[in-house]
């Protein structure tokens, strides 16, 4: 019976913290829709220099594909897909 | 005593309060007689189901609060624009909590063995059959069949009997398999592997029935790849098809198709949806508790059970808005227009308030043998 409590204490603990995150991650996702400034931010950073992609010989990533909120000449969507939460 | 009785007294105040003032506000600028009726009915229902005397059904107060909140959010939703809609949502929760004591006395009459277990498995089996029993059925039993099948591997695990209930576990995912159902299947096969970790004592036997499960999926995914094919994913998502209306647009549809959880963002905002989810997780937090404080294994894996099938399917409706689950969207528990889930969703209330029922009773034993004693 003290394995089983402490089992249950560790799954509760999992499903609280993945029902947390899985809602903060909508929230994620409504709050942030894909014209974010703060995600052109992200961009920059996460995007390769122009010398680095020559070097490679173009972007082959498929996330660098036009049309990728990572590709350099991306053009954001003009609504979010989803607006659950109405921010 | 008197301090709980009050505080208990404060909490009902205050709901019944906020349902009908937020029914009464679109009644009066409507004139709706529906509208009227439910800012009358809901806050009665409620003040009549948290004041019932506790020895009537032995409600587990805390956690029916929760779901009766989140009743009423679900009625309140439709509400302002589509009032028939609302008053259609509170009958089906009121035809449900029927099943809230009738969950409650069959766990009071339901005694852990081998034949009952069995009985109830066979009663699972035939439950979640029945698309193929009666082809012509319009709505699914697949969430009333899991929960017998949660009340037989319980009562197998707790007799010691885990191959059996990895026998009945692994039957019941393959009838669901079979039927298509993905989203009860996969539910049920993260409530089935924890239930068997935490109350089979045993990593052997779960690592089995992880293994098992795991191998059933594989296997049903090479016989129908096309079932996880992107394009068949796309068109059987109910929430991919609703428009993204601003609030003041919302009034001129005729009939919402979309999930009660993303109408009550839509029609009341964020403040409001916060508050649903928050109340999900008090209900799982009471459930929990519950669970953490039973003196039976049997008790303790069913209450943990309950928790994961309404966290899961929690956890699969929040993942299906951003279409991080490979299977249609599943409604948040206890906003869904769905009479089979609803049925079943308070049907599982009601254990969990007979388990809490039983915690108490064993309580008061041990105060009642300690005062012998000393």
């Amino acid at each position: 019976m003290k394995i089983q409590r402490f089992r249950i204490r560790i799954i509760s603990v999992l499903l609280f913290s993945s029902l947390i995150a899985a809602f903060l991650l909508d929230i994620g996702s409504a709050w942030f829709p894909s014209d974010h400034p703060i995600l052109s931010v992200i961009d920059s950073l996460v995007s390769p220099s122009e010398e680095s992609v020559s070097e490679k010989g173009g972007p082959t990533d498929p996330a660098l594909s036009p049309g990728s909120i990572l590709s350099p000449d991306a053009t954001p969507s003009a609504e979010p897909e989803y607006d659950v939460f109405g921010l | 005593m008197k301090k709980h009785a009050s505080r208990r007294f404060h909490v009902a105040a205050v709901l019944i309060l906020f349902f009908s003032v937020s029914f009464l506000l679109p009644a009066s600028r409507t004139g709706d007689a529906r509208l009227y009726l439910l800012a009358a009915a809901v806050p009665g229902c409620m003040l009549l189901l948290l004041f019932l005397p506790s020895g009537v059904l032995a409600l587990d107060r805390p956690s029916l609060a929760a779901a009766l909140c989140l009743c009423g959010l679900g009625i309140l939703a439709p509400a302002a624009v589509l009032p028939e809609n609302a008053l259609s949502q509170g009958m089906r929760c009121l035809a449900a909590l029927f099943f809230l004591m009738a969950g409650t006395v069959l766990l009071r009459l339901f005694r852990p063995s081998l034949p009952v277990a069995v009985g109830s498995s066979v009663c699972s089996f035939v439950l979640l059959a029945c698309p193929f029993l009666f082809p012509g059925l319009d709505f699914s039993m697949s969430e009333g069949g899991t929960i017998l099948l949660l009340l037989s591997v319980s009562a197998f695990l707790s007799v010691r009997a885990r191959l059996p209930a990895l026998i009945v576990s692994m039957s019941g995912l393959l009838i669901l398999l079979l039927q298509e159902d993905l989203p009860s299947a996969a539910i049920w096969s993260i409530t089935c592997i924890l239930v068997f970790w935490a109350g089979s004592g045993s990593g052997l036997w779960s690592g089995i029935a992880f293994l098992g499960i795991g191998a059933l999926f594989g296997l049903w995914s090479v016989l129908n790849p096309s079932m996880l094919a992107p394009s068949a994913l796309s068109s059987s998502f109910p929430l991919s098809g609703f428009p993204v209306l601003p609030p003041e647009e919302i009034s001129e549809v005729s009939e919402f198709t979309d999930s009660l959880f993303v109408l009550i963002g839509k029609q009341y905002g964020f403040i409001f949806l916060l508050c649903a989810f928050l109340l999900l997780l008090f209900l799982l937090l009471r459930g929990a508790s519950i669970a953490l404080h039973t003196r039976k294994s049997f008790h303790a894996s069913l209450a943990l059970g309950v928790i994961l099938l309404i966290g899961t399917r929690a956890l699969c409706f929040l993942l299906s808005l951003n279409r991080l689950v490979p299977f249609p969207a599943v409604a948040f528990p206890f906003l869904t227009d769905s009479l089979p889930d609803l049925f079943a969703q308070f049907f599982l209330l009601g254990i969990l308030s007979a388990v809490s029922a039983q915690n108490e009773s064993d309580l008061s034993e041990d105060i009642h043998l300690s005062m012998i004693t000393h």
